[in-house]
C-alpha cells in the first residue's frame, strides 16, 4: 500500500493557468511535471492509502472505451475516499499528470486539439475540472470514474457495478441521468438505473424525453422524498408509455 | 406528480391562476433575493417563482391567502459533521391539520455542487435537527425548506385557497409542494479555512508564454490566478520572502488585481450575471468582505458606490501607506 499523492496549490495554480503554452507538453509520451517544476517540491503525499498498483485498461479503439472495466477498477481501490475527498482536483490532477498519464494520452489525445481554441476548454474539462462544479466531477478523465462508481454501486446486487454497467452503456444515459440535478440523489438514479436495466431501455430520443420527464415532475415533487419502491414504480410507468408510444 | 381527480378541474383551476398572473403583471422569471443570518455569517436567499400544479403557499405568490410559511435553517460545524437545526411556522391552519394528521411534514433539502450531495430531512415536529458528515459537503449549500405531502392526499384543498380556486380539489402524489420558504446558501467551511482571508486568495504563477508582458488574472476557479511574464515572476519570487518588500508587492501586484476582480463581479452584478461567479470560492470571501461594508452586489448593486480602488485598498487593510512607508524605509529618506 502507498499513499495518494496530490498536487501542492501553487503547482496546480501553474499548471490551470498555462495550459495554452503547454500544448506541446500534453502531446507527449511521459508525465512533463518533474521537468516542469524541477528543482522545486510540487507535490504532497496524502494521509490517504491506496492500493500500490491502480492500473487502468488502455483503450485501443473509439469504438471500446473500457469506462466501465476502469470504473471498477478506480472505484474497487478507492472507495473509501469521502466525496470531499473524491472532488478535490489538486487529487485528480495528479493522477491525470503523473500516474495516470498514459491512460489519458489514449482516452482524450490531445493531438486532435492542438492549435485549436477548444484546446484550453478540453484539456481545462479533462486533465483539470471544468467551472461547474457538479458537472466537472463527472467530467474529468480520472475523477469521473470514481463518481460514476459512487452514484451507482450497490452491494444488494450480486455484481456491485450492474447500475454502472446501465449508465455507461450509452453516453446520452450518462449524460441524460448523471448529469441532472436529479442524479445527484443516489436513491433516485440507482432505482432509474434499475429500471432501465430491466427494461432495456436505452434509446437515445426516449432517454432524453424520459429525463425531460423527470425534471419537469421534480418542478413540484421532491422526488427525495419518495422511497424507492414508488419511485421504481413511477419510472416505469413513464418508460412503459414513452416505449408504447414509440 | 401532482393531478386533480378531474382533468377538467385541475386545468381549469390552473390556467385561471396563470391568467391572473399575468394580469396582476407578475412574471414567472422573477426573482428576489432577501439577505438573512444565519451562524456561518450571511446567507442569500434566492426565491424562483415557479407555476405549481396545485395551490402553493409560497412567499412570492396568493395562491393561498393570509397565510405565511417560514422555514429557518441554521448550522455549525462539529468535529466530524455539520450540526443542522431547521424551525418552521406556518399559521394555515389545514396545513398544520395536514401536518398532524401525517399526511404532510416539514423537509429540508440540501445541495452542494462541489460534492454532488443532494439529501431530504423531513419530520412531523416544527423543530428538528440533522446531521451531515464533514465529508459530505463543501462550501456553498443550498438549503430549501417545504412542507410536503407525506403520502398520496386525494382531496386536497385549504380553506385559505385563492377565490380564483372555487371549490377545487386537487390529488397530490406523496412529495408533492404544499408550501417553500425562501431558500437559503450557507457556506460550509472548515474553521481553519485558508481561504477565508483576502489575500489567500489570490495565487500568483508565471506565464509561460514567452511572449506574456505585464501581469493578467484569470477568475475561472476557485481562487484568483494572478498571472506574471516570467521575468516579472522571477523578480517577484526573488523578494517575495522579504518583509521589506511585502507591503510594496502587494501594492504592485495584489492591489491592481483585486481591483480587476472587483470591476468583473460589479459588471456581472449590473448584467445580473452574479450567479455565474457564485460557487468561486474567492467569490464568497470578497462577497462576505463587501457586505461587511454594506455592499449588497446580489441584491443591491447599487450599494457599490465607491470606486473599485478605494474599496480594494479598504479591503486589504490600506496597503498604500504601508507600501510608502516601507519605501521611504528603504530608500533611507526621512522627514
Amino acid at each position: 500500500m502507498s499513499k495518494l499523492k496530490f498536487l501542492k496549490h501553487s503547482s496546480l495554480d501553474r499548471l490551470r493557468s498555462n495550459i495554452a503554452p503547454n500544448q506541446k507538453r500534453y502531446t507527449g509520451d511521459a508525465s512533463f511535471l518533474n521537468d516542469y517544476f524541477a528543482g522545486t517540491s510540487w507535490y504532497l503525499d496524502s494521509n490517504i492509502v491506496i492500493p500500490d498498483s491502480l492500473e487502468l485498461q488502455i483503450p485501443t479503439s473509439k469504438s471500446d472505451l473500457l469506462d466501465l472495466e476502469n470504473t471498477r477498477i478506480v472505484y474497487s481501490a478507492l472507495k473509501h475516499l469521502t466525496p470531499l475527498q473524491a472532488s478535490q482536483q489538486r487529487l485528480w490532477a495528479y493522477f491525470t499528470h503523473v500516474s495516470h498519464w498514459e491512460y489519458m494520452r489514449k482516452r482524450w489525445p490531445a493531438e486532435q486539439y492542438v492549435g485549436k481554441e477548444r484546446f484550453r476548454e478540453v484539456m481545462h474539462e479533462r486533465y483539470f475540472f471544468i467551472s461547474d462544479g457538479s458537472r466537472a466531477l463527472l467530467r474529468k478523465g480520472m475523477a469521473r470514474l470514481w463518481w460514476y462508481g459512487y452514484c451507482t454501486y450497490d452491494e444488494a446486487r450480486s455484481d456491485p457495478f450492474e447500475l454502472t454497467g446501465a449508465l455507461l452503456k450509452k453516453l446520452d444515459v450518462a449524460q441524460n441521468f448523471a448529469e441532472n440535478p436529479f442524479g445527484r440523489n443516489i436513491d433516485v438514479i440507482k432505482a432509474l438505473l434499475s429500471v432501465v436495466m430491466e427494461r432495456d431501455f436505452y434509446e437515445r430520443k426516449r432517454v432524453r424525453d424520459l429525463a425531460r420527464y423527470i425534471n419537469q415532475i421534480g418542478g413540484a415533487t421532491i422526488l427525495d422524498a419518495i422511497p424507492p419502491d414508488e419511485l421504481r414504480e413511477l419510472f416505469t410507468a413513464k418508460i412503459d408509455q414513452l416505449t408504447v408510444a414509440a | 406528480m401532482a393531478a386533480s381527480p378531474s382533468p377538467k378541474c385541475y386545468n381549469r383551476a390552473y390556467s385561471a391562476r396563470l391568467s391572473f398572473r399575468k394580469e396582476s403583471g407578475l412574471s414567472l422569471t422573477w426573482c428576489s433575493k432577501i439577505l438573512c443570518t444565519v451562524l456561518w455569517g450571511y446567507t442569500v436567499m434566492q426565491i424562483n417563482p415557479r407555476a405549481y400544479p396545485h395551490p402553493v403557499l409560497a412567499h412570492w405568490g396568493d395562491d393561498i391567502l393570509d397565510s405565511t410559511f417560514q422555514g429557518v435553517v441554521s448550522g455549525k460545524g462539529a468535529k466530524n459533521a455539520y450540526v443542522f437545526d431547521a424551525v418552521f411556522k406556518t399559521n394555515n391552519a389545514d396545513l398544520l391539520t395536514l401536518v398532524e394528521q401525517k399526511k404532510a411534514m416539514y423537509a429540508v433539502h440540501v445541495e452542494c455542487n462541489s460534492t454532488r450531495y443532494r439529501n431530504l430531512f423531513k419530520s412531523a415536529a416544527e423543530k428538528f435537527s440533522f446531521e451531515i458528515g464533514a465529508g459530505l459537503i463543501d462550501g456553498r449549500v443550498e438549503v430549501c425548506s417545504f412542507v410536503l405531502a407525506a403520502k398520496p392526499i386525494d382531496k386536497y384543498t385549504n380553506a385559505s385557497f385563492h377565490p380564483d380556486y372555487g371549490k377545487s380539489i386537487f390529488r397530490l402524489s406523496r412529495g408533492d409542494t404544499l408550501a417553500v420558504a425562501h431558500d437559503q446558501i450557507i457556506e460550509a467551511t472548515k474553521k481553519n479555512d485558508p481561504l477565508r482571508k483576502i489575500g489567500s486568495i489570490f495565487s500568483i504563477v508565471p506565464n509561460d508564454d514567452e511572449k506574456a508582458t505585464g501581469m493578467d488574472i484569470e477568475t475561472d476557479g476557485p481562487k484568483v490566478i494572478v498571472r506574471l511574464s516570467k521575468p516579472n515572476f522571477e523578480s517577484y519570487i526573488s523578494l517575495r520572502h522579504s518583509a521589506d518588500y511585502r507591503s510594496v508587492l502587494i501594492g504592485s501586484i495584489v492591489v491592481p488585481a483585486l481591483v480587476e476582480v472587483l470591476e468583473r463581479i460589479r459588471r456581472a452584478a449590473d448584467e445580473g450575471e452574479l450567479e455565474d461567479y457564485s460557487d468561486f470560492r474567492w467569490f464568497v470571501v470578497i462577497d462576505r468582505k463587501l457586505r461587511e461594508r454594506n455592499i449588497r452586489l446580489q441584491e443591491d448593486p447599487e450599494s457599490f458606490v465607491d470606486s473599485s480602488l478605494k474599496v480594494a485598498h479598504e479591503l486589504l487593510g490600506q496597503p498604500l501607506s504601508l507600501s510608502l512607508n516601507g519605501l521611504r524605509a528603504m530608500t533611507g529618506v526621512d522627514e
